[in-house]
């Protein structure tokens, strides 16, 4: 259960306030066939640099999608997702795990940021398409 | 040198600076960018490992508006290169200073590598096919601002988003617009010749493109009245009417029954114009008496909308009065010549029932024809029969 903690590694003011905790159902890209913590790990957790120049903040969240279509395409249009990301997984943004916040681009009307609590697991809340 | 505010720093190419933003997912996977010296590059991610790899593709900045206007697919771009290279990068996952380039040719890249063959990076377009509401309202404040009427035309073909559109279709377009608005002012007329006066008070003057798929827009070439309306807007109306209509064909013979008996051809005509193309069209209307009216077609609804045309007007017979002169009757023949008071001179067959009398030609009279409206079925082409079912000189 969070109380509104947040991992050690993120920086002050992150996540940004305008971010709030909403139960929206989401999908998300995911390695394998079956749905590991692996897969809710921000590419900071990774050791990847992951600033976006619109939004602050974003790389210590995860991406995800209210829509299918939209996340497919992602993958479609970007090599490197194709070759990691096997399969694509819907779940509930509960309001106990983290806080999400809509941020989107011009091909990206339906992106949303999610930013975990610390020791949240979404994992168990997600199901293979 | 590594430049302050620059997104990467790659060996032979310099620092890297974001212009768009195409795909974010957990970090920024593809985007435009431009060098120090102004270089610009369609970038896109095809490796996320602990060394990521990058294809970064030259562009001019016409070629990068064509993809980011979603005039050419990325595939298309990437195998077109410009400049007949790629530059493929490596630069470490957590430190974006080091990245490290070698020109590739395009056939070095195997299709895993690329994006799938049919998407566009359309950045600067609309992906949905509607116009929001704040810009209808926009639409409406310039129609009041400037006292004239505002047509918007959206023109969507149903295979591509592509913003880009044929020069013959686009000048078709136009022309069929205006027709089918004079020929529906044009509501006594029976020949095609259009009067001066109605080509002036139904002028559309096409003022540029607008954002959408591909838009066009069209203003009334003269102000509205004190009353903020005009002979224009009427037109308009019924034309958008004729559209909404869709396929109800109870509908369209209501809207059609007062007016010229060519307007049913020549709305199929208009219509015939998008579905040879396989268009959608999507109309706003905004009018300085603070009207907004919207209508969309898909292309179904465009097909079906022909066939009920097509079925009303294969023939169609209607009965109708005109004042003028008598100035031609040919017993032997048994034919008539008749100038309308709009100058329109209609000749055809005599009906057995009328009573031809002797007397001076040209004469004036009121006469009640049946005009008969064809569709050829060879050419599609119209034709229109006159009949003289009654002559009255008492007036």
């Amino acid at each position: 259960m969070c109380e509104r903690q947040y991992p050690d590694f993120f920086p002050v003011g992150c996540p940004p306030s305008d971010a709030k905790p909403m139960e929206i159902r989401v999908y998300r890209l995911v390695q394998g066939n079956t749905i590991t913590k692996e897969d809710f790990k921000s590419f900071i957790e990774e050791g990847r640099n992951g600033s976006n120049p619109k939004f602050s903040f974003t790389e210590y969240g995860l991406s995800v999608n209210l829509k299918h279509e939209e996340l497919r395409n992602y993958r479609r249009a970007v090599p490197a997702l194709r070759k990691k990301f096997k399969n694509i997984a819907y779940g509930i943004t509960y309001k106990d795990k983290g806080v999400v916040k809509s941020t989107p681009s011009a091909k990206q009307e339906n992106h949303y940021t999610w930013w975990l609590c610390k020791d949240a697991e979404p994992e168990s809340d997600f199901f293979i398409l | 040198m590594e430049g302050p505010n620059s997104h990467m720093t790659i060996d032979l190419i310099g620092n890297i600076y974001v212009i768009d933003e195409i795909i974010y997912y957990d970090k920024l996977l593809s985007f435009s960018c431009k060098n120090d010296i102004g270089n610009l590059f369609l970038a896109i991610c095809i490796e996320l490992d602990d060394m990521e790899q990058w294809l970064f593709l030259p562009v001019s900045e016409a070629r990068l508006i064509q993809i980011l206007r979603g005039s050419i697919t990325a595939y298309k771009a990437f195998e077109q290169s410009e400049m007949g290279f790629i530059w493929k990068i490596t630069i470490h996952a957590n430190y974006n200073k080091e990245g490290k380039a070698e020109k590739i040719s395009f056939d070095k890249l195997a299709d895993v590598d690329l994006p799938d063959k049919d998407i566009l990076f359309d950045v600067y377009g609309e992906d949905t096919f509607s116009i929001k509401r704040s810009k209808q309202e926009k639409i409406l404040e310039q129609s009041i601002k400037e006292r004239r009427e505002i047509i918007d035309i959206s023109l969507e073909l149903e295979q591509s988003h592509t913003h880009e559109i044929g020069a013959a279709f686009l000048g078709n377009v136009l022309k069929g617009t205006q027709d089918i608005v004079n020929v529906i002012s044009h509501r006594q007329g029976m020949n095609a010749s259009i009067p001066k006066k109605i080509k002036d008070d139904n002028k559309l003057i096409y003022t540029g493109n607008y954002a959408a798929s591909f838009g066009i827009r069209l203003k009334s070439n003269k102000l509205a009245d004190i009353f903020n309306e005009s002979e224009l807007q009427r037109n308009l109306s019924v034309l958008m009417s004729l559209l909404k209509a869709k396929s109800n064909a109870e509908e369209i013979s209501e809207i059609t029954k007062e007016l010229n008996p060519k307007v049913l051809s020549h709305y199929k005509n208009f219509l015939n114009l998008f579905q040879k193309e396989d268009v959608a069209i999507n109309t706003n209307l905004a009018f300085p008496s603070n009207k907004l009216n919207n209508v969309k077609l898909t292309s179904e609804d465009i097909a079906q909308s022909i066939k009920v045309l097509e079925s009303e007007i294969n023939e169609t017979s209607k009965e109708y009065s005109f004042y003028g002169k008598i100035v031609a009757i040919d017993i032997t023949r048994n034919n008539f010549k008749f100038i309308t008071d709009d100058d329109d001179t209609i000749s055809g067959e005599i009906d057995k029932a009328v009573n031809i009398e002797e007397f001076l030609l040209p004469k004036r009279a009121k006469v009640k024809l049946r005009v008969t409206t064809k569709i050829s079925d060879f050419n599609d082409e119209e034709q229109i029969e006159y009949e003289l079912l009654e002559i009255d000189y008492n007036l």
